[in-house]
């Protein structure tokens, strides 16, 4: 407040605690002092007068503190509300400034909107795959459990049942442990059998993660006993939720492979087990595992109370204070005592404890510094989109500065503050960053959206994708920072610099003349060109980048197996997810190919338990009869069906096809078909036909009996990576039954490559199929062409393409608006020169390029240092590309052209525009 | 009259007091509590510990402000001015009070001074 009359002292807008103490003694001691004071003038001795005071004062101990106390606690009151009132009129005046010039506004908060939603999308997909805490209590308590060979380092197994249950009795480091595999299972309800993955756990498998299912109950011990058969199952809540969410739900039926189980229990919201992303939407006891029959991973023949049937993945809770580096001996001394009491089973094998991983379920433990480096790559990839929005920023801060410049000068000249402007600046920038950063998570949403979708559809084997697009506080707290780090980055450097400096310069110089501006231009120039280098060179990276991806692409959609893929649809059938047995089966697939080869336009029909490019891979070792097993080859194993090879286009080198006989009957003399590549290697120069070929077994498994070679096939790629055809060896499906097979529906020449032909010939299969058996679920049905396209590799090359071309579209984007908006700032303060040398004489095409020139040599700098930059980069990425060099000079080349002829239309557009000014409107200018 | 026998004062009275006493120029505790002294003749005594508590708590509510000053003998002390709120307060008061003693008067009858 003002005194009059009175002086007033500087002050902060408020006080330390310590001047609070002080002005309370300083204003109580005053008026002691007046008071004694008064009191002498009244005839009082000073200690008498001392005393009256103090007494007519009351405590003034007391009074003191209390005051002070007081005093405390309404200054930081005050503060408070100080803070807010300047923060609302930070806020209100930043927005009325934006408001004024919203095309600014407009930009800014497009170019923030980019930047940060970019990395919020990334940082969502790697919280996701890295970081984001599973539905899981005490996560840091559980340890994987595997079984190591003590001989090979490297090698891991699983456990059998009556293995994991000794040691689940046995072991004092765990407070809970759980044995469970996966497999897949016809679900189903109604009409409909769907394929689903399921995880076939022992009692105590949600008791493990501490998180037991929200509605009724988890498995029992007795349900997990072998061969109990218990048709008991646990739903996910996501399933449950499909399925109208009602409480009536708990009890019902589902079909399991044909026959009816019963919902025991719904597991909690988010619950995924030990996995993120994705997760089995249904768990069975271990008591099922003998007649689920099709089994992922398992040896169907072995049932789960042999020991020597390795088919259980471990994971245990350790017990409160123990660590697995203290649990670790006990449980090798268990294995010991395995060994010597089952020396067959347990041969060579100790426990080994590992951290679970998070993308997968494995017998080994599996190190996920594989997904650190691709997710470093795009963090530090949408970290440089970001770094060009506000270098971007920036550059339109300083040149908004320029504008303003004499006006912040005034201000500052006149004691405005400088904390204070900067102070205003900032929060704009802050304003800013924030609405750009709403749209940035809008833009994160859109994006997970998209990803899901993608994902879906080249998910494999019903697999369910558990993914919240809707960002969530980890991915807000996150955007939030962006925001931060952005604003600190393209906000307050321009304020720093416009209100320091030569404030009188400033005041006097509004017009520039070339002296003056000569060494503070230089000074721009010098800041606006580390601008346009860095951003003109991370797009060079984030180009290349995209380049190469999108070649891989390119690439992977030209790849073929080694047979043409046009024409040709694909079936995937399971009998097994209905329950039928190996005659039923049978009857089906022989109706089912019947029928479709009567079809019109169907030329062959084949079969086959792999498909090139799909998501399952076979391999066994084939040797000759005389080779050590060390000599064996690995070759893919596919069974087969008669007319497989025609339904392929491929021919028969020599020999001959399996027979009608061979495809549908089981005996007789157990025979192959070899391809050229596992010819050359194990009879390089003779004619294989008429000769064994021997089945490599690993003990326990008993040895197989030899088969005879009855036919030499062309070579055929399996992977997308397979630069030469690998060894293949077909086995017939009469003497090889599998529940689940895949039918090759090959078309006459020109019959279906019309789409409209496509779609009526899909209809046509399913209808067809649907008349052998209405429920027989059909997995999948699509062109071959189709298959190629939707499988994981594909995705990962075309999801790597899309990510690349998306990033560096925004990063030349945003270059470009770099480029533009440092040319046109330096150009427009040359408008005087440019009026000159036009009203001198000089043409307009001379002063053009002379202008252009000066921009190029940034440009071409910002090039060569993103060459070197992309160079690097492309190694780094070398292991996630198809069939591309990482230096490929075509997409260098490419993206060196974009940039540069963008680069220059950029530049251009100023130029042109201050070369067609009239001269005399040019001397005037300023 | 001695102090023994003065007016205990009803809650709220100091402020009222102080208000007053503010209205007609910034002034210092020193200032306020002499002031009171003097209108009274002595028949109202605030104790200082009381009116330091009170302007302290009046400038909390926003009905005084505060700043430091020199006193007429030049020394450094901390001066209270009352604020547009403080004076709308006090006129509240004040009617509020007259009324309250108007009313009392009215029970009790002529003051036997007056008679």
């Amino acid at each position: 407040m003002a005194i009059r009359g009175l002086p007033r002292r500087f002050r902060f807008p408020w006080r330390t605690v310590f001047e609070i103490h002080r002005d309370v003694d300083d204003e109580l001691a005053f008026h002691l002092d007046m008071r004694v004071g008064e009191l002498q003038r009244q005839g009082l001795a000073v200690s008498d007068a001392r005393r009256e005071a103090l007494r007519q004062f009351g405590d003034l101990d007391v009074a003191k503190k209390e005051i002070k106390a007081f005093d405390r606690r309404f200054e930081s009151r005050r503060r408070r509300s100080m803070m807010w009132d300047e923060l609302k009129m930070d806020a209100r005046s930043a927005w009325r400034s934006l408001r004024k010039r919203p095309a600014f506004s407009g930009i800014a908060i497009l170019v923030l909107a980019l930047g940060i939603g970019v990395n919020s999308a990334m940082f969502s997909l790697v919280d996701m795959l890295t970081m984001k805490p599973l539905v899981i209590v005490d996560p840091e308590e559980l340890v994987g459990v595997y079984s190591r060979d003590t001989e090979q380092e490297d090698r891991y197994r699983s456990f059998s049942y009556p293995s994991f249950r000794d040691i689940r009795e046995q072991n004092d480091a765990f407070s809970h442990l759980t044995g469970f595999t996966l497999t897949t299972v016809g679900l189903g309800q109604g009409e409909i059998t769907q394929r689903t993955m399921a995880g076939v756990v022992s009692s105590g498998y949600f008791d493990t993660f501490g998180v037991p299912p929200t509605r009724g109950r988890a498995f029992t011990l007795e349900e997990e006993i072998p061969g109990a058969e218990e048709r008991v199952v646990v739903v996910s809540h996501g399933l449950w939720q499909r399925h109208g969410g009602r409480d009536d739900f708990l009890g019902s039926t589902l079909r399991l492979n044909g026959r009816p189980a019963t919902v025991v229990g719904i597991a909690a919201e988010g619950f995924t087990g030990t996995t993120a992303m994705f997760s089995p939407e249904i768990w069975l006891p271990l008591g099922m595992f003998d007649s689920l029959g099709s089994g992922f991973g398992a040896q169907q023949i072995q049932t789960l109370d042999d020991r020597e049937n390795y088919s259980l993945i471990m994971l245990g809770r350790l017990r409160a204070g123990m660590t697995a580096e203290r649990a670790l001996p006990g449980l090798q001394q268990l294995a010991i005592q395995l060994e010597e009491r089952f020396p067959k089973a347990h041969e060579n094998q100790t426990i080994h404890l590992a951290p679970m991983a998070r993308l997968g379920i494995s017998t080994s433990p599996t190190s996920e510094s594989l997904m650190l480096v691709p997710a470093v790559m795009l963090l530090l990839l949408s970290g440089a989109v970001l770094l060009i929005a506000c270098l971007n920023l920036t550059n339109m801060f300083l040149a908004r500065g320029e504008s303003r410049r004499s006006e912040i000068a005034l201000r500052v000249a006149l004691g405005g503050g400088r904390a204070r402007l900067i102070r205003q600046q900032l929060s704009e920038g802050v304003l800013l960053s924030f609405l750009g950063g709403a749209a940035g998570l809008l833009i994160a949403y859109g994006f997970m959206r998209v990803l899901v979708a993608s994902i879906t559809t080249a998910m494999p084997m019903g697999l369910t994708l558990v993914i919240d697009p809707v960002p969530d506080v980890r991915v807000a707290a996150a955007t939030l920072i962006f925001c931060i780090v952005a604003t600190l980055l393209f906000a307050f450097v321009p304020a720093w610099r416009q209100t320091s400096g030569d404030v009188f310069a400033g005041l006097k110089d509004h017009s520039h003349s070339a002296e003056s501006a000569s060494g503070r231009l230089g000074r721009l120039t010098s800041l606006r060109g580390l601008l346009v280098v860095s951003q003109v060179a991370l797009s060079m990276v984030l180009l290349t980048a995209a380049g190469l991806f999108v070649r891989g692409a390119m690439a992977a959609a030209e790849a073929t197996p080694g047979f043409d893929l046009e024409n040709s649809f694909l079936v995937e059938l399971d009998t097994g997810l209905l329950g039928y047995d190996e005659i039923r089966g049978r009857q089906i697939y022989q109706q089912t190919k019947e029928r479709l080869s009567t079809l019109p336009g169907v030329k062959t029909v084949g079969m086959s338990s792999l498909v090139p490019y799909g998501a399952v891979t076979s391999t066994r070792n084939m040797r000759r009869p005389d080779q050590s097993d060390e000599d064996a080859v690995n070759a893919h194993r596919y069974v087969v069906g008669a007319d497989y090879f025609d339904s392929l286009g491929l021919s028969i080198l020599s020999g001959r096809a399996f027979t009608e006989t061979e495809t549908w009957s089981e005996g007789g003399t157990p025979v192959a078909i070899i391809d050229r590549p596992l010819a050359q290697e194990l009879w390089p120069d003779e004619d294989p036909v008429g000769r064994f070929v021997q089945q490599v077994t690993v003990p326990p498994a008993a040895p197989l009996p030899p088969l005879e070679v009855i036919g030499v096939v062309p070579g055929v790629a399996h992977d997308f990576n397979d630069e030469e055809p690998p060894p293949h060896i077909y086995v017939a499906f009469g003497q090889n039954w599998r529940p689940g097979m895949h039918l090759h529906v090959r078309l006459a020449d020109g019959a279906g490559s019309a789409e409209g032909v496509q779609a009526a010939m899909l209809r046509t299969i399913r209808d067809e199929i649907r008349a052998v058996d209405a429920g027989l679920p059909v997995l999948s049905l699509r062109t071959m062409l189709d298959h190629r396209d939707e499988s994981v590799f594909m995705w990962i090359v075309q999801a790597g393409g899309k990510a690349f071309a998306t990033l560096g579209a925004l990063a030349l984007f945003l270059a470009l608006v770099g480029v533009y908006g440092v040319k046109a700032y330096i150009t427009s303060r040359r408008t005087r020169e440019v009026g000159v040398r036009l009203a001198l004489g000089a043409t307009p095409s001379l002063v053009m390029r002379e202008l252009l020139r000066d921009g190029l040599q940034l440009t071409f700098t910002g090039l060569a240092v993103g060459l070197l930059l992309a160079f690097g980069v492309g190694r780094l990425l070398a292991s996630m590309l198809y069939q591309v060099d990482s230096g490929d000079p075509l997409v260098f080349g490419i993206a060196a052209a974009v940039l540069t002829l963008s680069a220059l239309v950029a530049a251009w557009i100023p130029v042109r525009r201050a070369c067609r000014i009239e001269p005399t409107q040019a001397l005037r200018h300023e | 009259m001695s102090e023994k026998n003065s007016l205990r004062l009803i809650q709220g009275t100091v402020d009222m007091l102080i208000l007053q006493a503010l209205t007609a120029a910034p002034n210092h505790g020193y200032g306020v509590s002499n002031w009171v002294r003097e209108r009274t003749q002595g028949d109202v005594t605030i104790e200082d510990a009381a009116l330091y508590k009170a302007l302290h708590r009046l400038e909390s509510q926003g009905l005084v402000e505060s700043g430091w000053g020199r006193s007429d003998n030049n020394r450094r002390a901390k001066f209270y001015e009352i604020t547009r709120e403080g004076r709308h307060r006090l006129a509240d008061d004040a009617a509020t009070w007259r009324r309250y003693a108007a009313a009392v008067f009215r029970v009790l009858g002529p003051t036997p001074e007056a008679t």
